[in-house]
């Protein structure tokens, strides 16, 4: 029955819908384009202003999800084009293969320690560690299931020496899997969902920093974006949570962060990410307790600091952990060739000269981009954000009846504002989808044809 | 009893607990507790396969009790719960030892910290010993809401709540709907914030399911989630709706006061209107100010004024509350910048009045007695700690409110020199764009940090001295007007609220949500909900989107007619109770009575009332009264446990 709602995106606006729907007896379709839901929150190691452990509030509603027989997840999953109109929406979702059985895995992890390919860089710590080809996207993973990447599996995709010779190579993970889950020839499949709703929830991703050429993201070594550095110091990160520079392992004496980096910036997008000034103050903080003896700066234009408790942080970062705020833009980063440090340009704007210095890490608070190229009718801004149809009167809905949106792809938000949106798309949807059951339902009992 | 066989779980919760606490030394130690069976550590309890393993032991080792030794159980109690009645363990079998909040991030000596974290355990498995099967309680659920407060968040919750088929009464303080963002010139470039606040009135106005109270507060609040009886005060309004709004009442009233519609620019009577597009539409006498000398009762040929007319009392009985009172704008003391010292320096509320075409001058920026030629804005006006006596906090819409408010000042009068004075500019999100707009319209930005700009009155006219802080020297602004960009403060009566509501507040002042992150529209007392800057300051979209949150939130509880109760509640011996009533008496929920059973008095608890506070249990003075969950023999074992070390039994 055409009864069910489809939310887009597995984080956590993606979640809290998906849940609230759920609670609601109505039938939810989650599709999350990666193997696990959690979205960028998953990345996080804690959350400003209250320094809450990200992962530690976030895992209870991910493991929620799975508490609910009605939401059923469509993950490694993106959908590829949708017609029809409010109450009876056709979505076609294009769900990639795994190349394991997920009725059969356990998640063990025993075939992601026997793969003998080892140098895949793990997405999860955005690369700075790696994986082998058959991984399981994050400790906290829900759901907790096995993914071959087939770009370097040697049986999915060998050297071209083996190919012309026609060799089936490897085969480990098979050979070790408990549970026979291995499935070489798992191949995409469409599916086909009928819904009455759809909730876009597909969040942001981070602006490429090296589109922006005087910073030399890509190039210098000790030179991370805010999410690498999210990485770095959590438990579950590359090195355990150790800050460790990339050129020689050490730990970083002085760290600079650098704020509006494609954000604010007419070259790049002219919008505030609204997120990466509490960010960099929350990485400042859990750098110097990582590493009291470090000293930590954070390069600024305005210090947007407007959220419950956070203006209150930033005071607290100021004189508790003695994180320095220089107001001024930095011009470029040059990297010195011995020590792999990072010469800092910058206008000092307190006394208009343009001044230099040295760290051993800089961090570049990075933009966000909205993941609004859907295959979706939905209009969308100047910025590239969904467009809402009448934020006063109709706060959560797009300029197509029965799609709503929530989280960052409507705008630069963070997560209570995502959590609030995503609970009140979550009841408008309902609504749709109970007002369409129970038109179908009446359809039947006069003897129509369901789905007709 | 049967034989008692716990299971320990110690959690590692990545670094956070393992960094500090050695969780393999833990869990063996646990091991040799009594009643121990099995004790094991892991990264992530919470996980996925963390609960598997705590599953697969209940069902292999005939597990009938559980102690996880992790994070608070506000955390994650649910979480186990869950897990272990998916097990086929009553739920209410889990004893949580909090080795997180309660060590490993407040130590960092880990030798000591581990010693208190293995007590802390040892405590948690003495208690777990005598835990008890609990059954969950299920009590009816109305499906109607009490919406406090008419602004735009209460009036989005309200109507949300209709479409669902709900039943709304939305209470207000103040004579009509419509709350602050009605007076606000212009909420965005596009948009006056009067025009957006009618048509959300209007759609009030044709909802039947909607029932509006003006002039009226909550006055008790009694009950649970579910069940909430709600007692309203009905001031008099003296005037009811045959009034045809003709205006004679209003000219013969002799009682003049400052208009706080118009945020004192001018005066209004005691008979008075708020605003062009108040609702109900009609005329309001304020009781406070009125003399009930009769002249507009005289006059009033409808026969529409009733100055007899005397405060009400009604019950309205409601499933769940929105608490949506908003704020009050922060009042700059005397002599503040130079407030109320000239009357060319007004407030940013005053502005928005006066750029508003239905403003007192018509939407003339007359400031004093002229339209100035130079206009400064003075930014965190008692917000982010600026002067003695300014909230820590950062007000978050008045830079956008003061740059919106310049950008249409340039617009209608180019010629104008308009300055912000400000800290940081906050336009954070796409109102930056606001931020590029002023700067095209060459409105002047000048920063300070530390050092306040200071405000001068002199017979040449008001001076700004500021320490502009990109060229590091003093400068020296004349201006014939300057708008002090005022915060947001908790609304004035915020102590009734808590009193009524039992909602607590934060260090600044405002409402406290259940979680700042991941729950901001629910209260943490179930069947209350927040919506708008009751929890802090938000912009006029934000709050409307927390009222259809809100509103969401409160259907998905009472949706299905019927509310889960926690069984941790107050429960009498009825053996033991001596009738005395002292429970009676301290019982702030009013759930307990007392009842004659075959002629002995004894007190009984109403199951759906007792909100588990455990007041009657501690002042019970024969024991008769036990909190389930909490129950003496409980506390009794971890206490002793925690005093006596390994020798309890």
């Amino acid at each position: 029955m055409n009864g069910s709602v489809l939310v887009v995106g597995g984080g956590v606006a993606g979640i809290q819908a998906a849940l609230d729907l759920a609670e609601q007896g109505i039938e939810v379709f989650l599709v999350e384009k990666a193997p696990s839901i959690g979205g960028k929150m998953a990345y996080l190691d804690k959350t400003f202003p209250t320094l809450d452990c990200a992962s530690c509030i976030l895992a209870p509603k991910m493991a929620a999800v799975l508490r609910y027989p009605n939401i059923k997840l469509l993950m490694n999953s993106e959908v590829e084009d949708v017609t029809g109109r409010a109450g009876n929406f056709v979505v076609r979702v294009l769900k990639r293969p795994t190349y394991v059985d997920w009725t059969k895995c356990n998640g063990c992890g025993i075939c992601t320690q026997k793969c003998p390919v080892k140098n895949v860089p793990d997405d999860y710590n955005l690369g700075l560690s790696n994986r082998r080809a058959i991984y399981i996207m994050f400790p906290q993973a829900v759901p907790k299931k096995a993914v071959i990447d087939a770009r370097y599996c040697m049986r999915l995709n060998p050297p071209e020496k083996a190919k012309k010779e026609g060799k089936t190579l490897c085969g480990v993970c098979e050979r070790h899997c408990p549970t026979k889950a291995i499935e070489y020839e798992q191949k995409s499949e469409v599916i086909e969902l009928k819904v009455a709703a759809i909730i876009v929830a597909t969040g942001m991703e981070l602006y490429n920093a090296k589109n922006i050429p005087e910073y030399g993201y890509g190039v210098y070594q000790n030179l991370y974006t805010n999410l690498e550095f999210e990485r770095l110091v959590s438990a579950t990160g590359p090195s355990g949570g150790e800050i460790l520079r990339r050129s020689d392992g050490k730990h970083p004496k002085k760290i600079a962060w650098i704020q509006c980096v494609g954000s604010r910036d007419v070259r790049f997008n002219h919008y505030c990410s609204a997120y990466c000034c509490m960010a960099a103050t929350k990485q400042a903080i859990l750098a110097k307790e990582h590493l009291p003896e470090v000293q930590c700066t954070v390069y600024y234009m305005d210090i947007r600091a407007f959220g419950k408790g956070f203006n209150e942080f930033l005071e607290r970062a100021k004189r508790e952990f003695g994180v320095r705020y220089i107001r001024g833009k930095v011009v470029r980063i040059e990297e010195l060739a011995d020590t792999k440090n990072l010469r800092v340009v910058y206008e000092d704007t307190a006394e208009s000269y343009l001044r230099v210095e040295e760290y051993d890490m800089v961090v570049l608070s990075v933009a966000i981009t909205p993941n609004s190229r859907l295959p979706l009718p939905v209009e969308l801004t100047s910025d590239g954000f969904v467009k809402l149809k009448d934020p006063y009167l109709d706060p959560v809905s797009t300029t197509v009846e029965g799609i709503f949106v929530v989280g960052a792809v409507a705008g630069a938000k963070d997560i209570p504002d995502s959590v609030t949106e995503a609970s009140a798309a979550a009841a408008r949807a309902a609504l749709i989808a109970k007002r369409s059951m129970a038109r179908e339902v009446r359809v039947l009992a006069n003897g129509g044809v369901l789905n007709g | 009893m049967d034989e008692v066989r716990i299971g320990v779980y110690v959690c590692h919760c990545g670094f956070n607990i393992a960094g500090v606490v050695d969780v393999k030394k833990v869990a063996e130690y646990a091991k040799t507790l009594p009643g121990v069976v099995v004790a094991r550590d892991y990264v992530f309890m919470c996980s996925e396969p963390g609960q598997d393993l705590i599953k697969e032991d209940i069902k292999n080792q005939n597990l009938n009790r559980v102690v996880v030794a992790s994070c608070s159980p506000a955390l994650h109690e649910i979480t186990f719960r869950t897990a272990i009645s998916e097990a086929g363990l009553n739920k209410y079998l889990l004893e949580m030892a909090n080795i997180r909040e309660h060590c490993s991030w407040v130590h960092h000596e880990k030798e000591k910290a581990t010693e208190k974290a293995m007590e802390i355990v040892r405590m948690a498995v003495a208690k777990a010993r005598y835990l008890e099967p609990l059954e969950e309680l299920e009590v009816e659920a109305k499906k109607s809401v009490l919406v406090l407060g008419g602004g735009v968040a209460g009036i989005r919750a309200a109507l949300e709540l209709a479409n669902y088929g709900f039943d709304v009464y939305i209470v207000e303080k103040s004579p009509t709907i419509g709350g602050k963002a009605a007076l606000i010139g212009y909420i965005d470039p596009k948009t006056k914030g009067a025009e957006v606040v009618s048509k959300m009135v209007e759609k009030i106005r044709d909802c039947p399911k909607i029932q509006v109270f003006t002039s009226a507060e909550l006055v008790q609040l009694t009950g649970s989630a579910g069940n909430y009886v709600a007692k309203l005060r009905l001031n008099p309004r003296f005037v009811n709706s045959r009034c045809t709004r003709c205006g004679e009442c209003e000219e013969v009233c002799p009682i003049e006061v400052s208009n706080e519609y118009n945020f004192g620019l001018d005066k209004r009577k005691a008979i008075f209107i708020p605003f062009k597009n108040a609702y109900p539409p009609y005329y309001a006498i304020d009781y406070r100010v009125c003399v009930k000398c009769g002249e507009c009762e005289k006059v009033c040929r409808y026969k529409a004024i009733n100055l007899k007319e005397e405060a009400k009392i009604v019950e309205l009985r409601v499933g769940a509350v929105i608490i949506a009172t908003g704020y009050d704008p922060y009042r700059p003391f005397k002599g503040e910048y130079g407030y109320g010292l000239s009357p060319n320096v007004i407030t940013l509320f005053q502005l928005e009045r006066l750029l508003d075409p239905e403003s007192p001058t018509k939407g003339e920026l007359i400031v004093g007695n002229k339209v100035p030629k130079s206009l400064a804005f003075i930014q965190c006006v008692g917000s982010r700690g600026t002067t003695l006596g300014a909230k820590s906090y950062c007000s978050r819409m008045c830079c956008t409110t003061a740059i919106n408010s310049a950008i249409k000042i340039k617009e209608k009068y180019p010629e104008m020199n308009v300055y912000i004075i400000y800290k940081d500019i906050m336009t954070y999100g796409s109102d930056e764009s606001l931020y590029e707009e002023a700067g095209k319209k060459l409105i002047n930005f000048i920063k300070f940090e530390e050092k306040i700009p200071k405000v001068t009155i002199s017979p040449e006219g008001l001076f700004i001295d500021v320490f502009e802080y990109t060229i590091q020297q003093e400068i020296r602004i004349p201006v014939e007007a300057i708008v002090l960009s005022i915060g947001m403060l908790p609304p004035r009566d915020i102590e009734e609220l808590i009193a009524v509501t039992r909602v607590s507040c934060g260090g600044e002042g405002f409402v406290r949500e259940a979680h700042l992150k991941l729950a901001p529209v629910e209260a943490p007392t179930k069947g209350i909900f927040l919506a708008g800057c009751i929890t802090g300051p938000k912009n006029i979209l934000e709050s409307i989107r927390m009222g259809s949150a809100a509103a969401a939130k409160a259907m998905s509880l009472l949706s299905k007619g019927k509310i889960t109760i926690e069984p941790m509640i107050a429960q009498v011996d009825e053996e033991r109770c001596s009738g005395c009533g002292i429970c009676v008496a301290v019982c702030p929920y009013s759930a307990i009575s007392i009842k004659s059973v075959n002629g002995d008095r004894i007190a009984k608890v109403e199951k759906a009332l007792c909100m588990g506070c455990g007041t009657c249990n501690a002042s019970c003075p024969s024991g008769a009264m036990q909190h389930l969950g909490f129950k003496d023999v409980q506390l009794l074992a971890q206490t002793v446990a925690a005093l006596r070390g390994e020798s309890y039994g």
